[in-house]
C-alpha cells in the first residue's frame, strides 16, 4: 500500500462539506483517477495526499519518498528558462549545479523538449509549458505522482497528445499516480482504476477497474471496449448526480 | 403568439454586419506623437502672445516669452553654467537619496512581508509618516541634522520612501498561491522562498515603485535645498535667488531644468520595467 485515505472528512468554515467519510487505498504501481463533478472534493483529497491541506476528521496516510505534484496551471517561474525551472527542485534540495543540469536535461528529453532547454515559459505553448512542469516533477524521481487536472486548460488535440505521452512514460518507467480530472475519456485512457466521486458532500461512489494493455494500443479511443468502459464511468457519475439531486429535493 | 422564428428567412433583406467592438482609443502612432507636439506648439504660441502682445512692457517681466527663457537660461553661457551646476548638485542628492530609499524601502518591505508582527509593528507608522507634509518636518530636521547635505538627504529619503515600501510589499504579497504550494512541496526554506520566488516575482512592482519615487526624490531634493542652505547651492536655492532679483526668465529656465532629471529617471525606470515585463510575458 502506498496511499490510504481513512474516513476522510473535510468541511470548510463557510459550512460546506467537500468530503464526507471518503476512504480509499492505492497500491504501489497503480495509476488511479479521481473523477467527479466540480466541487466534489477530488482536488481537496489530492491536496491532502500531498500535505497541502488537512482533513477535518479521518486521516490520510502515505509511504515516504518524493512526491511530484503537477498543477492545472504549469506554475513555472517566468524568469527562469525551461531547464532552470526543471532543475529548481534539485537545486533547492542542494544538488550540485552540474548534476542537476544533467538530470534536468534528461527529464526534458523524456518529455520531448530537449531542444527548448533555453526557452523561457513565455516562449513556449501551453502544452509545452505543461510538459516542462511534468519534467520538473520527473526530475525528482518521485515515488508518487499527483496530477491536479493538469490538462484541463489545454485544447483537445494537445490533451490527447499529452495523455499518450503520459501513457508511454508509464509503460516504459512505471510509477504510482493519482490523476484528478473531470474528463471521463481521459480517466479511462490513463488509469488502472477510476474512483468516482459524488458531490456535496463528496463521497466515493464507485471504484472501477480498467483492464487495458499498456502502452495503450493505437486506435483504442475508437474501440467498443473503451466506449463501454467510458459508459460505465459515466453511469456511475450520473447515478451519483441523481442521488444528490434527490437528497436536495 | 410570436415565436422566435416568425418571418420567412427567405423574405428578409440582409445588411452588412456593423462592427460593434468598443475601442478604448489608443490611437495610431502618429496621433501619439503629433498630439502632444501640437499641444506644446499651441501653449507656446498663446504664451508668446500673452507675453509680447497682452502685457505692457513694464509688466512683461512677469511672464517673459519662451524665447527669452530659452536664451537666458540655456543659450547664454552665464545662466546655463549657473543652472546646470545647481542642477547637478540637486541631482546628486536626489540620486543618493533614491538609492538609500530603495535599499531601506525594499529591506522594510521584506521584513514586513516575512512576519505578521513586523508588519503590524511598522506599517501603521509608515502610513502616518506618509501623511505628514515634508515641509512641516523641515524645521525639526534642521535642528537634528544641521543645514547641509545630511538634512537634504534625509528629506529626500523620507519623501520618496513610501511608494517603494508599498509597491514592493504588494509585489511580494501577490505571488500566486500555486507557486507558493509548489515551493512548499519542494520543501523550500524561508530564505529560498524569498530569494527564488518572492523577490523575483516582486521585481516589476518594485520597479513601478522606484519609478514613482524617482520623481519624488528630485522634488524632495529641491524642497530640501530651498531650506537647508549650507554647502553647494542646488536648483531650489537658485530659484529663490532669481525670485529675489526678479529674474523671471532665469527662474522659469531653472524650473524647466529641474524637471529634466525627474523625466529622465521616470523614463529610465519605465524602460527597465518594460524590459522585465516583455522578458516574462508572451509577445503580443
Amino acid at each position: 500500500m502506498l496511499v490510504a485515505g481513512n474516513s476522510v472528512t473535510r468541511s470548510f468554515p463557510n459550512g460546506t462539506t467537500a468530503l464526507a467519510e471518503a476512504s480509499f487505498e492505492i497500491r504501489a504501481g497503480e495509476f488511479v483517477s479521481f473523477v467527479g463533478p466540480s466541487g466534489c472534493g477530488k482536488s481537496t483529497m489530492l491536496r491532502m495526499v500531498a500535505g497541502l491541506d488537512l482533513p477535518t476528521s479521518g486521516s490520510v496516510e502515505r509511504g515516504g519518498g518524493e512526491v511530484g505534484y503537477v498543477f492545472q496551471d504549469a506554475t513555472l517561474l517566468p524568469w527562469r528558462t525551461a531547464l532552470g525551472n526543471v532543475v529548481l527542485p534539485l537545486r533547492l534540495a542542494g544538488t550540485k549545479k552540474a548534476e542537476a543540469e544533467e538530470r534536468g536535461r534528461a527529464a526534458l528529453e523524456v518529455v520531448g523538449l530537449a531542444a527548448y532547454a533555453g526557452h523561457r515559459p513565455a516562449q513556449l505553448s501551453g502544452g509545452m509549458r505543461m510538459r516542462v512542469s511534468i519534467a520538473r516533477s520527473l526530475v525528482q524521481r518521485p515515488e508518487l505522482f499527483l496530477f491536479d487536472e493538469p490538462f484541463g486548460a489545454l485544447d483537445e488535440i494537445t490533451r490527447q497528445d499529452l495523455n499518450g505521452q503520459l501513457d508511454t512514460l508509464m509503460a516504459t518507467d512505471p510509477f504510482t499516480g493519482i490523476f484528478v480530472t473531470h474528463s471521463v475519456p481521459e480517466a479511462v485512457f490513463l488509469s488502472d482504476r477510476v474512483l468516482v466521486f459524488s458531490s456535496q458532500p463528496g463521497r466515493i461512489v464507485a471504484d472501477l477497474r480498467i483492464d487495458l494493455p499498456r502502452p495503450r494500443p493505437e486506435g483504442l479511443r475508437f474501440s467498443g471496449e473503451y466506449a463501454e468502459l467510458c459508459r460505465q464511468v459515466s453511469d456511475a457519475l450520473a447515478g451519483a448526480h441523481r442521488s444528490t439531486d434527490q437528497e436536495a429535493a | 403568439m410570436t415565436t422566435l422564428l416568425d418571418t420567412q428567412p427567405e423574405t428578409r433583406t440582409l445588411t452588412k454586419v456593423p462592427f460593434l467592438r468598443f475601442d478604448p482609443g489608443h490611437g495610431s502612432r502618429t496621433v501619439r506623437w503629433v498630439a502632444p507636439v501640437l499641444t506644446l506648439v499651441i501653449v507656446l504660441g498663446v504664451w508668446t502672445l500673452v507675453s509680447t502682445q497682452l502685457l505692457s512692457p513694464t509688466r512683461q517681466f512677469l511672464l517673459p516669452s519662451p524665447w527669452e527663457v530659452l536664451e537666458a537660461g540655456f543659450l547664454e553661457e552665464a545662466g546655463r553654467t549657473e543652472i546646470f551646476t545647481a542642477l547637478w548638485s540637486t541631482t546628486r542628492i536626489a540620486l543618493v537619496g533614491l538609492v538609500l530609499a530603495m535599499a531601506i524601502g525594499v529591506l522594510f518591505a521584506i521584513v514586513m512581508s516575512q512576519a505578521r508582527w513586523a508588519e503590524a509593528s511598522f506599517y501603521p507608522y509608515a502610513v502616518i509618516l506618509q501623511t505628514i507634509p515634508i515641509l512641516a518636518m523641515v524645521p525639526l530636521l534642521g535642528f537634528w541634522f544641521g543645514y547641509d547635505f545630511t538634512s537634504r538627504l534625509v528629506v529626500c529619503v523620507l519623501h520618496s520612501l513610501f511608494p517603494i515600501i508599498t509597491n514592493t510589499m504588494f509585489g511580494i504579497a501577490s505571488v500566486d498561491d500555486n507557486l507558493h504550494d509548489q515551493f512548499s512541496l519542494f520543501r523550500a526554506s524561508r530564505w529560498q522562498r524569498l530569494v527564488h520566488l518572492q523577490l523575483p516575482a516582486a521585481l516589476p512592482a518594485a520597479l513601478a515603485g522606484f519609478r514613482i519615487s524617482a520623481g519624488m526624490a528630485v522634488v524632495g531634493s529641491i524642497i530640501a535645498d530651498f531650506f537647508f542652505r549650507q554647502g553647494q547651492p542646488g536648483i531650489g536655492r537658485l530659484i529663490d535667488t532669481y525670485r529675489q532679483s526678479l529674474d523671471t526668465d532665469l527662474m522659469m529656465a531653472a524650473l524647466a531644468a529641474s524637471s529634466f532629471v525627474g523625466i529622465l529617471l521616470f523614463l529610465l525606470f519605465g524602460a527597465v520595467l518594460r524590459a522585465v515585463e516583455t522578458h516574462r510575458s508572451p509577445r503580443r
